[in-house]
């Protein structure tokens, strides 16, 4: 019988019992020595660990050090996958490991057999509540008294102290780019990074397109819970657990996070078309490299090695656990039928467009650089604005393919277009922006929501800006897509495309903090 | 397997197996090709800049360094527009190989100078130098930058400029990163006819930059040596004898790390099959 793991805020009350005994797993699990393989430290250290960081928040005590075993120096520690297509099957199996040592724990303590990890719905549009944090992981007190362990005192939110309210923005849980994507695998670089992320082999950290999934919600509700103290986003010390990868597995609402995240993995899967690349043997055997991913076993002396190939099947006796939801809400609306009838095509001429599935089988995207700004640019105040130049040679081909895509009988997609944002380096996780495209000087950006493109939380920037680190210094990328706002040149009748304003607007963190190496846009068509 | 080749990592390859088989022919012909590179007889400049030496030179460096450039040209081609793809390649490729050919230049200078001291004197030293170079936190960072992927500017003379300025940058660290690699190879030359030690010399710089995966905990161990004061603070939170302790352990899993084999043990728990197989 498969675990079945519910909607955190469909449990009934605050302290229900698969959150009253969640909480007294993780208060045993903390007790437990750093290198027991089932303690919440080594569990978290998994992801990623800094032991200045740790030590700073209380996580290591003086005169403690982190486990001296091989295997956690070699292989166990800073696992987490990121910016890469192996983001979603490494940590559902990080969530299967993790499940399964938490349940073992409640067994011992008495507590259900059948118990499974919540999750956290922020996208249920029927719930009120649902950008809130789960009231019983705000609470410094509990129902068996002392201090509640899911309370943690670094997570700051936007209100930047501790045991202060935490709300998600609205903006920060959009699945709309992620959802109508079609593909799970990105194209090549600049083009569209997939649902699932872009090919790489074991990736830590760094360099790599990141999915759509990962981009929004992942990386925003992850700055969005953390923050920083007093809003001081220069000192390492003051970032929320939940803002940086070598924290972020010590918060125990991280689970409930993933949860979801794994859970809109298995969603998104519900619409035509929408599939694992299981027919490419480099993710389904992967990762790639010498260093494979592995996991703890609840009896503290096994560890697995898996494949992304064994994450696929959730409900098989492999992973054994199903959710009690995972309609796609995105599930009847069409990606390329959706714009084609913005752009006007009249919706009988839709039927002869191409199922995506079949689309994306018969041709190859193509993808090359349309233009890019010459410096970069560095967010010097609360907006910062940036404008890109496009060569004319390539971005007559962009026209080109809406007056041939449009006008043909049998209607095609013109290009997408997507804005790269290279070598962003920063020294704050928790730094976050949100992106406008196509604002003239004199607008503002809260007067058109239309314009915004997308919000970037640097989520692993640090580590990626650092050159102490395996592949640091170079930063971060990002790719956002703009398709919306070169349909609106389109039907506001542009003959030709020069540039591309861009809009940067803070929400978190130092402003000067924040640099991109270059702005460049890409064409992706067939 | 074949379709996730990428197109550069094809040519960079090619470029270097073009390099082995030149030199591989070179080499038939003995005293009257690629011996003399290495054993430039007085250790004379003018030895040394000999059209056939400078020939001999960039061929080797074509051969051994033509893979790691996989990496730099993927990322020229999609950072390109695509008319001047090819061009930003070229003038990478230009810079790189005219870089690494002068480093080699000066490689077989020294060596051809230093085998005065004797070759298996010679060797001996290099090897130790090679060996004591890979465990230091220079060698790590310069490693770590030899994945460098710069921003490229688009239009103007800085898009002429800036795969050349890469290439610049790229091969300054990795003439850093493994130079100590190349002097011992140069030096074991010098006393073994043959491609041998250029062959393990290219596989070592080759491993090391495309498939180590570099692990955080080397970079710590690393970086408890580069930052000696951060490193003393650290010990007071633990105690002299455990920092000490974790110290070793730190510079242990390094040398794990570049030489598994001397730990055959390891992973001891970690099994074989896997319960989700």
């Amino acid at each position: 019988m498969p675990r079945t793991r519910r909607d955190v805020w469909k449990l009934g009350g605050d302290w229900n019992d698969t959150i009253l005994w969640y909480a007294r797993a993780v208060k045993v699990m903390s007790a437990r020595p750093f290198s027991d393989m089932t303690s919440w430290r080594y569990l978290a250290a998994m992801h990623g660990v800094a032991e200045q960081l740790w030590r700073s928040n209380g996580y290591m005590k003086p005169g403690e050090s982190l486990p001296d075993a091989v295997a956690f120096r070699r292989e166990d520690r800073d696992q987490c996958q990121h910016h890469t297509w192996y983001f979603l099957p490494w940590h559902r199996g990080y969530l299967r490991a993790f499940e399964r040592i938490v349940a073992a724990a409640i067994v011992q303590l008495g507590g259900p057999v059948d118990w499974a990890l919540p999750y956290w719905n922020y996208n249920d549009e029927s719930n009120p509540n649902r950008l809130d944090l789960p009231p019983a992981f705000g609470s410094q007190t509990w129902p068996d008294g002392g201090t509640n362990p899911l309370f943690v005192v670094a997570r700051y939110g936007s209100t930047g102290q501790s045991g202060g309210p935490i709300t998600l923005d609205p903006r920060s849980v959009s699945l709309d780019d992620a959802f109508l994507e079609d593909s799970f695998v990105g194209t090549q670089i600049g083009g569209s990074p997939g649902f699932g992320g872009g090919r790489t082999p074991f990736k830590h950290s760094g360099r790599g397109d990141e999915g759509l999934l990962e981009q929004s919600p992942h990386d925003n509700v992850h700055g969005d819970i953390g923050g920083a103290r007093d809003n001081d986003f220069m000192d390492p010390s003051k970032i929320g657990l939940m803002s940086n990868p070598s924290t972020a597995g010590l918060d125990p609402i991280f689970w409930l996070h993933h949860s979801n995240i794994d859970r809109l993995w298995e969603s998104w899967l519900r619409a035509a078309g929408h599939v694992n690349p299981t027919g490419d043997s480099a993710w389904m055997n992967g990762p790639a490299r010498n260093r494979p991913f592995v996991m703890p076993e609840a009896d503290n002396s096994t560890r697995t090695t898996f494949f992304a190939r064994e994450m696929l099947d959730t409900t098989g006796p492999k992973l054994d656990y199903i959710y009690e939801d995972i309609t796609n809400p995105f599930a009847a609306r069409e990606r390329v039928a959706e714009r084609l009838e913005g752009l006007g095509i009249a919706r009988a001429a839709l039927e002869a467009v191409e199922p995506a599935a079949e689309r994306d089988m018969a041709r190859k995207p193509q993808v090359e650089l349309l233009g890019a700004n010459a410096q970069g640019v560095r967010l010097s105040g609360p907006e910062a604005a940036a404008t890109v130049p496009l060569d004319q040679t390539t971005s007559r081909k962009v026209l080109e393919s809406f007056r041939s895509g449009l006008e043909s009988t049998t209607p095609r997609e013109p290009d997408r277009v997507f804005l790269n944002l290279e070598n962003i380096k920063a020294s704050s996780d928790a730094a976050s922006f949100s992106v406008y495209v196509g604002l003239k000087p004199d607008e503002k950006p809260e007067d058109h929501p239309e314009n915004l493109a997308g919000v970037v939380t640097l989520f692993g920037v640090a580590e990626a800006t650092s050159p102490e680190n395996p592949h640091g210094d170079n930063g971060l990328n990002k790719v956002i897509e703009i398709t919306d706002a070169i349909d609106r040149l389109h039907l506001a009748g542009v003959q030709e495309l020069n540039q591309i304003p861009v809009r940067f607007v803070l929400r978190r963190g130092r402003a000067s903090d924040i640099q991109i190496g270059r702005i460049s846009v890409y064409r992706q068509g067939k | 397997m074949l379709r996730h080749v990428t197109g550069a990592a094809v040519a960079a390859w090619g470029l270097s197996g073009l390099g082995w088989l030149g030199l591989a022919a070179w080499s038939s012909l003995g005293d009257a090709g690629i011996g003399p590179i290495c054993r430039a007889s007085g250790g004379a400049l003018d030895d040394v800049l000999r059209p056939e030496l400078l020939l001999g030179t960039t061929l080797m460096m074509l051969a051994m360094m033509g893979p790691l450039t996989a990496g730099p040209m993927h990322h020229l081609w999609h950072r390109s527009l695509a008319r001047h793809r090819l061009r930003a390649i070229g003038l990478f490729w230009l810079t790189y190989i005219a870089l690494w050919s002068l480093t080699g230049m000066l490689f077989a200078l020294a060596a051809a100078n230093a085998s005065r001291i004797g070759n298996a004197a010679l060797l001996a030293l290099t090897l130790l130098i090679a060996l004591a170079w890979q465990f230091l936190p220079a060698k790590a960072t310069a490693l770590r930058r030899c994945h460098l992927r710069p921003p490229l500017a688009v239009f103007g003379t800085r898009a002429l400029l800036d795969p050349p300025w890469f290439a610049l940058r790229l091969t300054a660290w990795c003439v850093a990163s493994c130079w100590a690699v190349m002097v011992a190879a140069v030096a074991a030359q010098n006393a073994t006819p043959g491609l041998v030690p250029m062959l393990i010399a290219s596989a070592i710089i080759a491993w090391e930059q495309l498939w180590r995966t570099p692990l955080r905990s080397d970079a710590a161990a690393w970086a408890r040596w580069s930052m000696w004061p951060r490193g003393l603070d650290s010990a007071q939170h633990v105690g002299w004898w455990k920092w000490l302790r974790q110290r070793a352990a730190g510079w242990s899993a390094s040398l794990q790390n570049f030489f598994p084999c001397l730990f055959s043990g390891y992973p001891s728990k970690a099994k074989k099959s896997s319960p989700f197989s």
